[in-house]
């Protein structure tokens, strides 16, 4: 049986170590948050307002630990059975082929809000359909999903209380795993039924929606893990066509891989002037006013990869598929041959079309698809119109540090506008990431406007660092004086 | 003829359901303090207004938990009124029987 626990030691004020047994989650970046998953056989409760996602993430929790064969429960007082099963296939789940081999359970338990009340009760009869399905199921793991309305029947906060507190040890002690999911109000007003959940369970995600620049983005944010280290990070996410993805920035930068071998830039004038080439894996940013250059330079080394056999991912912010070829073409750059043959591919979108997570997430999913050893951002200067601008360079960030963590180069391109303004670099936390830079400029002699370059960064490059003049003929780009 | 109880409806009155038609079913939980005094309180509920003609069943969720499933018996103890077919659900000890009439719409 695959090893699906991992353990983590915390240590008690006795100086012993116990080991916290825990279960992954299986859901994309959720498992590195919670630093292993959820905790066995313990409480986990997900709070958050409506439309946060609680219900998706505890239903995906179920579902992956169902394809593991581990079987679960999943019930809910706020939505019917029929409308969860539609939901799921939105995901391409298949619920229920899994119900059906014993796997899941999913009710969705009526409660009558108008229901005729005479005198006390209590909550036995869910305990012992709950009992008889885990004791038929083999159950591990149970969901019990708006547990807030449930609890609504009992009038009293106490009554509440003690009835929820009663299901909960009676699950533990039956050696669940337990999830439980609870509206709060948008305003996080704390109810003392709130507090208690709080105490009460031993995991705690809030989960949250924002609303900037007219992109509404959901986070979550664990806020206790008893016995647990975690990440404490608000972490954004995004609700996909697959599932719940979180992309959080990796907690240790340092997963960086080395820098590789040389690789030609594609204009072997400049190869002698980065001392060789660029290195595989490395991050190069060619920077530029409009018109100087910079995506004939970029495509220049996706032609030389992909003649070489490697994959190219572009992702091209400016222009479409066709424009791009057709421009490239015209300087000498025929792109078409490799798109044919399946080196290339092209994503052109519009940075405003969707919020940055979804961006990231599509990015990373064609990643891990078509495992590209280079990829293209063109241009980064345009992703600010994804929302604002902290917005944009954390996109970029964690898209460039990603790379660097799989052995995947990046050259991105950045416009700037104004004269001699092609040095600057937008968001001084990039410059920390990028290995080489090349700056694109427009000069004037004679009543001419030339163009030159100057490599101004070159980590571990033995680069030379002097203004050299370009042309841009139909043989793409040509260095005009060579260097020594 | 021999003249059975005249239950016709009176002046006034509405169709009273006649106490043989009543059916229901009480979900308790096993010994369960509030599952025994439901089980007391339908018995002189049925002895006292229902004649004892009514016909109850009583279910233990705790040894057919399937039958509480189908009928989403979340707590218990439960009351489910089979006739007249409301389907309605009574939940709680019974201590107030104006409740039970009050559903089923029973005169005295």
């Amino acid at each position: 049986m695959p090893d699906k626990k991992k353990t983590a030691s915390s240590k008690t004020p006795d100086s012993r170590v116990v080991r916290l047994s825990k279960v992954k989650t299986g859901i994309y970046g959720l498992d590195e948050i919670l630093h292993g998953g959820l905790p066995t056989n313990r409480t986990t409760l997900l709070s958050g307002g409506p439309g946060t996602g609680k219900s998706v993430m505890a239903l995906e929790f179920l579902y992956r630990r169902a394809l593991e064969g581990e079987a679960g429960i999943y019930v809910t007082f706020e939505e019917r059975t029929e409308a969860l099963h539609q939901n799921a296939l939105t995901f391409g789940w298949n619920l229920a082929s899994l119900e059906k081999a014993g796997k899941l359970f999913i009710y969705g338990a009526r409660i009558d809000p108008k229901v005729t009340i005479s005198g006390d009760f209590d909550l036995k009869g869910l305990l012992a359909i709950l009992n008889g399905k885990i004791t038929s199921m083999k159950a591990s793991f149970i969901v019990i999903d708006a547990l807030d309305v449930l609890l609504g029947l009992f009038d009293k906060p106490l009554r509440e209380r003690n009835e929820l507190y009663a299901l909960n040890n009676w699950l533990i002690e039956r050696g669940m795993t337990v999830v439980l999911t609870a509206k709060t109000s948008a305003d996080k007003k704390i109810s003392s039924l709130y507090d208690f959940l709080d105490y009460m369970a031993d995991c705690v995600i809030q989960l949250d929606q924002h609303i900037v620049s007219n992109i509404s983005t959901k986070y979550l944010r664990v806020t206790k893990y008893r016995g647990s280290d975690f990440i404490h990070n608000e972490c954004p996410f995004v609700i996909t066509e697959d599932g719940i993805s979180i992309t959080a920035i990796s907690r240790v930068t340092l997963r960086h891989r080395p820098p590789g071998p040389l690789l030609p830039s594609g204009v072997p004038e400049l190869d002698d002037l980065l001392g060789g080439g660029y290195r595989r894996n490395s991050s190069i940013f060619i920077s530029g006013n409009p018109g100087t250059g910079k995506t004939i330079l970029a495509n220049s080394f996706v032609l030389a990869a992909c003649n070489r056999g490697e994959k190219v991912l572009s992702l091209s912010f400016e222009e479409s598929q066709e424009t791009l070829v057709s421009t490239m073409l015209s300087v000498g750059i025929d792109l078409r041959p490799a798109l044919r043959q399946g080196r290339l591919m092209i994503i052109a979108s519009m940075p405003e079309a969707r919020g940055a997570e979804e961006h990231l997430y599509h990015i990373l999913k064609t990643i891990n698809e078509f495992k590209p050893k280079h990829i293209i951002i063109d241009a980064a200067s345009s992703c600010r119109r994804i929302g604002a601008e902290r917005i944009a360079f954390d996109f970029l960030f964690r898209l460039i540090n990603t790379c660097k963590e799989r052995d995947i180069t990046v050259i991105a391109t950045n416009q700037t506008k104004g004269f001699r303004a092609g040095q600057e670099i937008s968001g001084i936390g990039l410059s920390s990431i990028l290995d080489i830079i090349i700056f694109l400029e427009y000069f004037e002699r004679d009543e001419h406007l030339c163009r030159r370059l100057l490599v101004a960064r070159g980590t571990g490059l033995k680069i030379q660092s002097h203004y050299t003049e370009y042309r841009i003929t139909d043989r793409g780009i040509e260095l005009v004086h060579k260097p020594e | 003829m021999r003249k059975g109880k005249d239950t016709s409806p009176k002046r006034g009155e509405r169709n009273p359901i006649p106490e043989k038609e009543i059916e229901l079913i009480l979900f308790v939980a096993d010994d369960e303090p509030n599952s025994l005094k439901a089980k007391e309180n339908l018995v002189e509920i049925n002895r006292h207004y229902f004649k004892g003609k009514a016909k109850i069943r009583i279910v233990d969720v705790m040894e057919d938990f399937r039958k509480a499933l189908e009928n989403d018996v979340l707590v218990t103890p439960c009351l489910l009124v089979v006739q007249p077919p409301l389907r309605s659900l009574i939940i709680g000890n019974l201590s107030d029987p104006n409740q039970l009439l009050a559903t089923i719409k029973f005169k005295e």
